[in-house]
């Protein structure tokens, strides 16, 4: 099933249009949710604050678009009660849009992070505090595109790769965290860089998590069942099982 | 020029000027592509312009004709020699008439004198001249109303509704004919009967109880004076029609019941028209077929259980009447029975009646109106006809309730006092005319009141 | 046929019409249509229709026909004009009967009694098996009347005082009596287009059946009427099985437990209300009630 399948085909072609509408509203707010992130851990490399800060103010912008994709949520079920695979779809949507949003503001944490350590007189962190943060940001990358993959082809499998990569992203995670406080422990003067790394780490971890939300709406759109909260195993299961 | 040829070359002007009328519409906007712009379209112009060329003349035509006998022989009177018109209004009248029947050359009355002759002769130019004058005004009338509503063809010019506002009047002419006719008719019935009443007082006849209608020739004859009470009449009338009604409303509407819900559609699409057969029967041969057949057979068995039983009776004419209005009742109930939705069947079944249930508590009462109204035009039919009653049912105007008795009715009186030549100041003969009078008013209301109770309960179920 | 193999067949199908792209032909995928519906059975059925095929004439408006209609629930049945759904209610109560050409195969149960049996009489059925049609049709009788034909034809009544209580408690229970208390001698046909479908409704409970079967009953009506009719049909739920016939996907989930998908004269799905809104198993059921075809 293409999504092209299973937005368009209405008798009401208005309806078919007004979906892939939405659509692109999610995969414009998709982009822009990556480019943030891709940006503002940019900003941390070059340790440009001005553009730290022109990350944050852009993450508004990413604030609009999921107020306007809510609004014309609301619209679409007031005007089209949608049924059955365009209910889902509708609610898929409205949630992947949030979680996109708040990968916008995890964004927004690494940027502050930029600014907090580069901004005005103060030491800079030790360069190999932040070893991590570019690896597991690109991970997140990764997670967002095949997500959205997912959703775009209603790719399940592509859905599977992304909870797949949220579990190997929770290791980085762990494995950061386990290294970072080797460092604190050589040199306890480290402890407030440790500390903002820490929240960074924390961040691009949580969008991570938001990615993976996202897999698991496309699951629920395609299925029917909700497995956010279940086992890669289950998931699996759920997805590879065939309707009777 | 005769008034045919002159009402041919009428209606060729017309036809002209609707050519006429038509092109020039479509001249003024310069051609086909510009109707939008007309007001109307250009066949309006057309009928305007052939209206204009024909009624006008038309009238004219119609008034000239009506009135050019009357002037032409007044005109011929005023040219007589005085000792002619001097004469009464009677002999004066025998004249004229002879006069126009020489100019016509019919056969006269007396001999032809030369005074005759020439004012035959005078009379007939005077009719030439007439139909000379008369062509040249209506032609040039014609001529003349083309020639405005050419001038009158515009964009702007409303034709259409012109055209339209005369078919409206046109078509009011034509109902109220039918209104004046029956108006007309009444007030002659009612005229005579005032007549009558002038010789009869009003009471007597309607609530006299003999009925003898006639009338001495000389002074002492036999039974000279005569007995004016329609009370026998209208008792037989009604004698007969009960009877009649009683036959036609069971039988007819059993058989509106069993055609529209019970028979199949085959049996249906042969009863139905079967049935109205036996409407398109002529009357007369009802009536031979009660005289002949049926009365005599009622005698027969009446006389074998001990019934004395005249041999034209009520009942027999009841009888053969009855089975006449059959297909009124049977075929007007049957349509207000299939009337009845299917929605109030569906509805009955629906909660678990019978078919027997359904038809009697819920399919009869709703059809009971149009039923009722068919069963009521059904009765004026009755009281209306003649043809059975006077072959089957006799002429002796008895009191009675016995339907083995010969009755008469008003319809039958009605014929008899008519038949055969008439003196027509004489009550007997203007009798008539008051019980016309009274049967209309009876038919009258009967129907009056059917069309109320079918109008009152018409769409009750929708 | 196993399920195992019903299983496979339907999945074979499905994705062979998924590969064709764009034109998926529904009358095709309708007319191949051969395997599981769901669960057709319930625990506790008051209604049982098996293998049940009607013919009109020659043509086959319904096929092989399994369905359960359970105690107390309201089962609605959608699907497009024509698809078997109208002509499936009305064999429940054999109101086909009154069809010359209709032909009904197959066996229907009423609480473990055939309808179809031929010793059976089809009046009590229809007292049993009571129907309120698509559109309002009271007849042309007062309020009091229209109630009380039913209980009259059918002597369940012995005085005017206990058909009074019967009339009364109807129209009760039709959330009608507070409206035409006080009209009782009114024409039926005078009250509005909701009123009158809620005295249908009380006119076919006062012959107190186990099941109503309900043809469309808000097709003419009203939002607010129809509203009014579906408070009803939820109330009625407690003491009466009913099934209910609509056009109106939203009017279908709204007031039933179960929902049945007909299309082209088949079954092809039956489940939870619920389950049939949001994530429906056909394509077709799928198709349908998110308004690609129909």
């Amino acid at each position: 099933m293409s999504m092209n399948e299973m937005m368009g085909g209405h008798i009401v072609n208005r309806f078919n249009d007004e979906m892939s509408q939405l659509h692109g509203l999610v995969l414009k707010l998709s982009e822009l949710a990556r480019s943030q992130m891709h940006d503002a851990v940019k900003t941390l490399d070059d340790e440009d604050c001005e553009a730290a800060q022109v990350v944050i103010e852009r993450d508004k912008k990413l604030n609009d678009l999921d107020i306007e994709a809510d609004d014309e949520i609301i619209r679409l079920i007031a005007k089209r009660q949608p049924m059955a695979k365009d209910l889902r779809d509708i609610i898929a949507v409205g949630k992947i849009v949030s979680d996109l949003e708040r990968i916008g503001d995890q964004a927004r944490w690494v940027a502050r992070m930029t600014i907090h350590f580069y901004d005005g007189d103060k030491l800079p962190p030790n360069h190999h505090l932040l070893d991590d943060i570019p690896r597991m940001a690109e991970m997140v990358d990764e997670m967002i595109i095949k997500a959205m993959g997912a959703f775009e082809n209603l790719d399940l499998e592509q859905a599977l790769d992304v909870i797949q990569l949220n579990l190997e992203l929770e290791n980085e995670f762990k494995s950061a965290l386990r290294r970072l406080s080797t460092y604190l422990m050589d040199d306890a003067r480290h402890v407030g860089h440790v500390t903002e790394v820490v929240l960074g780490l924390r961040a691009i971890e949580r969008a991570g998590g938001y990615a993976k939300n996202i897999a698991g709406y496309v699951v629920f759109l395609v299925k029917g069942t909700d497995v956010r909260h279940e086992s890669l195993e289950q998931v699996a299961a759920e997805v590879r099982a065939e309707a009777w | 020029m005769p008034n045919t040829v002159l009402i041919l070359v009428l209606l060729g002007l017309m036809a002209v000027a609707y050519q006429l009328a038509r092109k020039r519409s479509l001249g003024v906007v310069g051609g086909g592509a510009g109707v939008r712009k007309l007001h109307s379209l250009p066949s309006y112009y057309g009928f305007y312009a052939a209206i204009w060329c024909g009624l006008p003349a038309l009238i004219v035509f119609g008034l000239w004709n009506a009135f050019q006998s009357t002037i032409i022989t007044d005109l011929m009177v005023a040219d007589l020699p005085a000792e002619v018109r001097s004469l009464g209004q009677a002999e004066l009248g025998l004249v004229v008439n002879d006069i126009r029947n020489l100019a016509e050359g019919n056969i006269t009355s007396g001999e032809v004198s030369p005074e005759m002759r020439a004012a035959a002769d005078h009379y007939l130019s005077l009719e030439q001249t007439s139909a000379a004058a008369l062509a040249v005004v209506v032609l040039s009338l014609a001529v003349l109303g083309t020639g405005l509503a050419w001038r009158l063809v515009s964009p702007k010019f409303r034709a259409r509704n012109q055209v339209e506002f005369v078919v409206k009047g046109l078509l009011i002419i034509s109902s109220t004919i039918a209104i004046f006719t029956t108006i007309g008719i009444v007030l002659s019935v009612l005229f005579e009967a005032i007549r009558f009443f002038e010789m009869i007082p009003f009471t007597e006849f309607v609530f006299g109880l003999d009925w003898s209608p006639q009338m001495a020739i000389r002074e002492d004859q036999v039974g000279s004076s005569g007995a004016f009470g329609a009370i026998p009449l209208f008792a037989g009338t009604l004698l007969i029609s009960f009877i009649a009604m009683v036959v036609a409303v069971q039988i007819g509407l059993m058989s509106a019941i069993f055609l529209s819900e019970y028979a199949g559609k085959k049996m249906r699409a042969f009863a139905k028209p079967v049935l109205e057969v036996l409407a398109g029967i002529p009357t007369v041969v009802y009536g031979f077929f009660a005289a002949l057949t049926v009365a005599p057979f009622i005698r027969d068995n009446g006389s074998l259980i001990g019934l004395d039983v005249s041999s034209e009776s009520a009942l027999a004419a009841g009888l053969v009447m009855g089975i006449m209005i059959i297909p009124f009742i049977s075929s007007l109930s049957d349509d207000v029975i299939n009337a009845v939705p299917q929605a109030m069947r569906d509805a009955s079944y629906g909660v678990g009646a019978t078919q027997s249930e359904t038809i009697r508590q819920v399919i009869i009462p709703a059809a009971l109106p149009g039923i009722v109204g068919g069963v009521l035009l059904a009765v004026s039919r009755a009281i209306g006809e003649t043809m059975i009653v006077v072959m089957a049912a006799g002429l002796s105007a008895n009191m009675t309730a016995n339907p083995l008795q010969s009755v008469t009715t008003v319809t039958v009186q009605i014929v008899t006092l008519l038949v055969g030549d008439q003196e027509f100041d004489s009550p007997k003969t203007l009798a008539a005319f008051a019980l016309g009078l009274m049967l209309f008013v009876v038919t009258l209301a009967l129907n009056v009141i059917a069309l109320h109770v079918v109008r009152k309960y018409r769409e009750q179920y929708e | 046929m196993d399920t195992a193999t019903a299983v496979d067949e339907m999945g074979g199908d499905m994705s062979q019409t998924v590969a064709t792209e764009g034109a998926f032909d529904h009358e095709k995928a309708s007319q191949a249509f051969v395997g599981k519906v769901g669960e057709i059975a319930v625990d506790n059925p008051r209604m049982t229709a098996r293998k049940v095929n009607v013919y009109y004439g020659e043509k086959h408006a319904i096929q092989d026909v399994n369905l359960d209609i359970g105690k107390n629930e309201v089962i609605s049945m959608i699907g497009p004009s024509g698809c078997g759904k109208s002509t499936f209610l009305r064999c429940l109560n054999r109101m086909n009967d009154t069809i010359d050409i209709c032909r009904v195969a197959g066996e229907i149960k009423l609480d473990g009694q055939d309808v179809y049996d031929k010793k059976l009489d089809v009046v009590p059925l229809r007292a049993q098996v009571g129907m309120v049609f698509q559109k309002p049709n009271p007849f042309p009788k007062s309020i009091y009347d229209n109630i009380a034909y039913g209980p009259k034809i059918h002597g369940l009544v012995s005085n005017k005082a206990d058909l009074d209580e019967v009339v009364e408690s109807s129209l009760r229970r039709a959330g009608l009596w507070s409206e035409v208390k006080d009209y009782l001698d009114q024409p039926g046909t005078g009250l509005s287009g909701g009123q009158q479908q809620r005295l249908c409704i009380a006119r076919t409970i006062a012959v107190s059946p186990e099941v109503i079967l309900m043809d469309e009953p808000c097709s003419a009506l009203d939002p607010i009427a129809t509203a009014k009719i579906e408070e009803l049909i939820d109330e009625l739920r407690e003491n009466y099985t009913i099934a209910i016939v609509t056009h109106s996907m939203q009017q279908a989930a709204r007031v039933s437990q179960r929902t049945a998908y007909f299309h082209l004269g088949k079954l092809i799905e039956v489940g939870n209300t619920d389950d049939i809104f949001t994530n429906p198993s056909h394509k077709l059921t799928e198709d349908y009630i998110t308004g690609r075809f129909g």
